[in-house]
């Protein structure tokens, strides 16, 4: 799966978690909690949904390395998580 | 048994002589004549002329002398022709029935009963023909009843006598001939407390006496036109049943007083105010009166009917409140 | 039969708008039950059931505002047979002529004023119309109780539709201008009612950063606590020991509350928050404070907060979270007595022992309604909530 693909997964995800956001339009660059306002919850209940859903297991001292959807993306090809 | 209203009111006193003997009718020509309304037709041979008594033609004496046996302890009924010849005797209801209990501090009761005929519908004119018993429910100390119907007009009497204060009962000379079924055991009933004669949900006819029975007629012609007009007969004008007046209200928002007597100052504006003040908030319309027009009951049949209300005046006032004109719904 | 009314959601709300009716008349209601979606400035609410029985007459359609107390819907007792919506429409009037010309009607007064009858004045009340620019059909053309129930009957305007989830779309009843009006008349108000003092304490979190981390490693993804499940515990415990701030402000006096309900501060991204109530904090498990809080933020993203919890809280926390400001000094949320505030955690240069350390400290802040409390206590309240985070294993 192409980090595109998973950008487009993260975003159904996202809008699951946060329904009130669009995430359509949410730059993949665009820090989830200092630009888009993902709160430690929704932040957690991302994590978890990314986990359920993608199958990746994102440790809390990682949570650094997943803060945008691109970054998201890489973190699960570089942890090789099938798709 | 199918009997008249006149009727009634004989079998009311026939049965007040035979169950006290403190009980005795006076007034003019109530004996040997048997009443200008014939209702006391026959009580002369049956009970004798102490207990039957005709007087001269004046009612203060005969009004007076009745509160003075009252006062000694007999259980007087004074018969007065009609309501308008009651004023020559204003002073003694006024001035004496009504305020003897008060100024003597309780020790004098006074259990008069005044019977008298009130209304228009008889071609009898100006004269003759007044409904003053709005007047008379003016007077604290007076109860003033209005039977409308025969089990009123056999009942009130007898609860007027046992009742201490001078109780003032207004027959509607229309209502004599009416007739209707009446119990052989009917009895005494309570002189105090409106009756619903009809239930209703979308207005309420406010009424007494002979004008009830034409608001039963156009509660039923609006009935054909959807409209469930509740009918209240008063029975008591003093004192007036106010709860049973603004539960109606309460149900139907919507009140018309019907009353034979003159607009201004009478009977109908009394209950349109109350209707005011204590039932200001549940008015969907206006509080609506219709009343005889304010001239002198004219003599011709045709001004006679026009000067009081009518089946056909109720309707449409009652109409004219629930689907206004021109803004039919 | 009872009445199901519209609640008060807060100190400043006056009425609410009926936005979705999720019972019909004859519908079995169970108390909790959620029986309709009232909108108000602070967005849209679910309205419970406070008895059982059976969904009466609905007598506020969707689109129709009502003011606070007034009966939305009748609920009649248990086993009670359920009663028609509406009365059946009156039959068509047929075309009669008066026999007689009507009475006179009463002398006509410009006043300038609508005329409306009391009773249907009172009605308008009750349903929330607004009656200017109705036509009236009673006597003298004034607006008569059909006229209002005819204008009730008509929606006001069509609601759009709920987005299914997933898809973007607008928050159910949220206007962003109405809540800032809301939150700006609370506001408005707490500062020129309530004389706040305000006390702030910096603590020392590396105990219980050290313990949450530890404890979230060894627990999966679901089961992982935030910060804020501990500083939602220890506030609760803590007003537990110092209950004088735990309460309202009514008619002059405190009245306190014997339960601890936190009402939990949470912003909404469209602008705007909302404080809805964590009931009984005091006696939540960590993991089950963690459910609620993850439950409240949740519902109130897609405003599904239920009216009760914008009821009942007795005091407020609000905690801008692991980034943002060092501290937050709040204002009150009236008729409560006090609000606590947490900064974000900053890495700080502490004395511990004998040495300088680098911690992570947040500053925690009580902002409290001098009327009832002093310095003093507030003092206790916030070094009982330090004493609570420096033991994380017992919250």
């Amino acid at each position: 799966m192409s980090d595109e693909e998973t950008i487009a997964r993260l975003r159904v995800i996202l809008g699951d978690i946060a329904p009130d956001l669009d995430v359509s339009t949410i730059d993949a660059n665009a820090d989830l909690r200092n630009d888009i306002g993902l709160d430690s919850m929704d932040f957690l209940n991302f994590v978890i949904a990314a986990h359920k859903r993608l199958r990746v297991d994102v440790p809390e001292a990682d949570y650094g390395k997943v803060d945008s959807l691109a970054k998201f993306a890489r973190y699960i090809a570089a942890a090789g998580a099938p798709g | 048994m199918t009997t008249t209203y006149r009727e009634a009111i004989k079998q009311a006193i026939r049965d007040a002589l035979n169950r006290d003997e403190r009980v005795f009718l006076m007034g003019e020509d109530v004996g040997r004549y048997g009443g200008c309304y014939a209702v006391t037709k026959g009580l002369l041979e049956e009970f004798g002329e102490a207990r039957i008594r005709d007087t001269p033609l004046s009612e203060s004496a005969f009004v007076g002398a009745g509160i003075g046996a009252a006062m000694a302890g007999l259980r007087p009924i004074v018969e007065i022709m009609t309501v308008n010849f009651s004023l020559l005797a204003l002073d003694q209801i006024v001035n004496n029935a009504a305020t003897i209990p008060h100024m003597s501090g309780g020790q004098f009761a006074v259990p008069l009963v005044i019977r008298m005929a009130t209304g228009a519908g008889r071609q009898l004119a100006a004269q003759h023909s007044h409904s003053l018993e709005g007047w008379y429910a003016h007077i604290p100390g007076l109860k003033i009843v209005a039977p409308a119907t025969l089990e009123d007009a056999r009942g009130m009497l007898w609860s007027a006598l046992e009742d201490p204060n001078p109780v003032l009962i207004f027959e509607q000379v229309n209502l004599y001939n009416m007739e209707a079924e009446l119990a052989a055991d009917a009895g005494a009933v309570p002189l105090c407390g409106a009756a619903v004669r009809r239930a209703g949900r979308d207005l309420s006819l406010v009424t007494y006496g002979a004008s009830l029975h034409k608001s039963l007629v156009a509660a039923q012609l609006l009935a054909t036109e959807g409209i469930e007009a509740e009918v209240i007969d008063l029975r008591s004008l003093r004192p007036l049943d106010d709860a049973t007046i603004m539960a109606s209200l309460a149900r139907t928002r919507r009140i018309l007083v019907v009353d034979e007597g003159w607009r201004s100052g009478g009977i109908s504006a009394e209950i349109c105010a109350r209707v005011a003040e204590q039932g200001f908030y549940d008015l969907d319309a206006p509080p609506a009166r219709l009343c005889g027009v304010e001239v002198p009951i004219p003599y011709p049949k045709h001004l006679e009917d026009a000067a009081i209300p009518q089946v056909e005046t109720i309707h449409a006032a009652a109409l004219e409140l629930v689907r206004p004109s021109g803004r039919s719904t | 039969m009872s009445d199901f009314l519209m609640p008060s959601l807060g100190a400043d709300m006056e009425k609410g708008k009926v936005v979705e009716w999720l019972k019909k008349p004859g519908d079995p209601i169970a108390r909790g039950d959620v029986v309709a979606v009232v909108e108000t400035q602070k967005g849209a609410f679910e309205i419970e059931a406070f008895e059982a029985g059976i969904l009466g007459e609905i007598l506020v359609p969707v689109g129709v505002e009502a003011p606070v107390g007034a009966v939305l819907a009748r609920i009649d007792g248990p086993g009670a047979a359920p009663r028609p919506a509406m009365a059946a429409p009156a039959p068509p009037r047929p075309a009669i002529q008066p026999v007689a010309s009507p009475p006179p009607r009463p002398a006509q007064i410009a006043t300038g004023r609508p005329r409306i009858s009391p009773a249907a004045a009172r009605r308008a009340i009750e349903l929330g119309v607004d009656t200017r620019g109705l036509s009236g059909s009673g006597p003298g053309g004034a607006i008569a109780i059909a006229d209002v129930e005819a204008a009730a009957r008509k929606p006001a305007a069509p609601q759009p539709s709920a987005p299914p989830t997933g898809t973007p779309g607008p928050r159910r009843g949220f206007d962003p201008a109405a809540m800032r009006q809301a939150i700006a008349t609370a506001m408005a108000r707490s500062k020129r009612e309530i004389p706040h003092y305000y006390l702030s304490l910096p603590i020392d979190m590396g105990i219980a950063s050290e313990w949450l981390a530890a404890e979230n490693a060894r627990r999966d993804v679901e089961r992982r606590l935030l910060p804020a499940a501990l500083l939602l515990k220890a506030v609760a415990l803590a007003l537990r020991a110092v209950p004088e701030l735990n309460g309202f402000w009514v008619e002059g006096a405190p009245r306190l509350s014997p339960s601890i309900h936190v009402g939990w501060a949470i912003a909404l991204r469209g602008g705007g928050l909302m404080a809805p109530a964590i009931h009984d904090a005091d006696r939540l498990t960590l993991d089950q404070a963690m459910a609620a809080l993850r439950d409240l933020t949740t519902r109130a993203r897609v405003a599904r907060v239920r009216g009760s919890e914008m009821m009942d809280p007795t005091v407020t926390v609000t905690s801008l979270g692991e980034r943002g400001a060092d501290s937050v000094f709040g204002v009150i949320y009236p008729p409560q007595l006090a609000i606590v505030g947490f900064g974000a955690p900053r890495i700080t240069a502490l004395p511990v022992g004998d040495a300088i350390r680098p911690r992570p400290v947040v500053q925690a802040t009580l902002a409290a309604d001098h009327r009832a409390s002093d310095g003093a206590l507030g003092s206790r309240l916030l070094a009982t909530i330090d004493r609570h985070l420096q033991r994380p294993e017992s919250l």
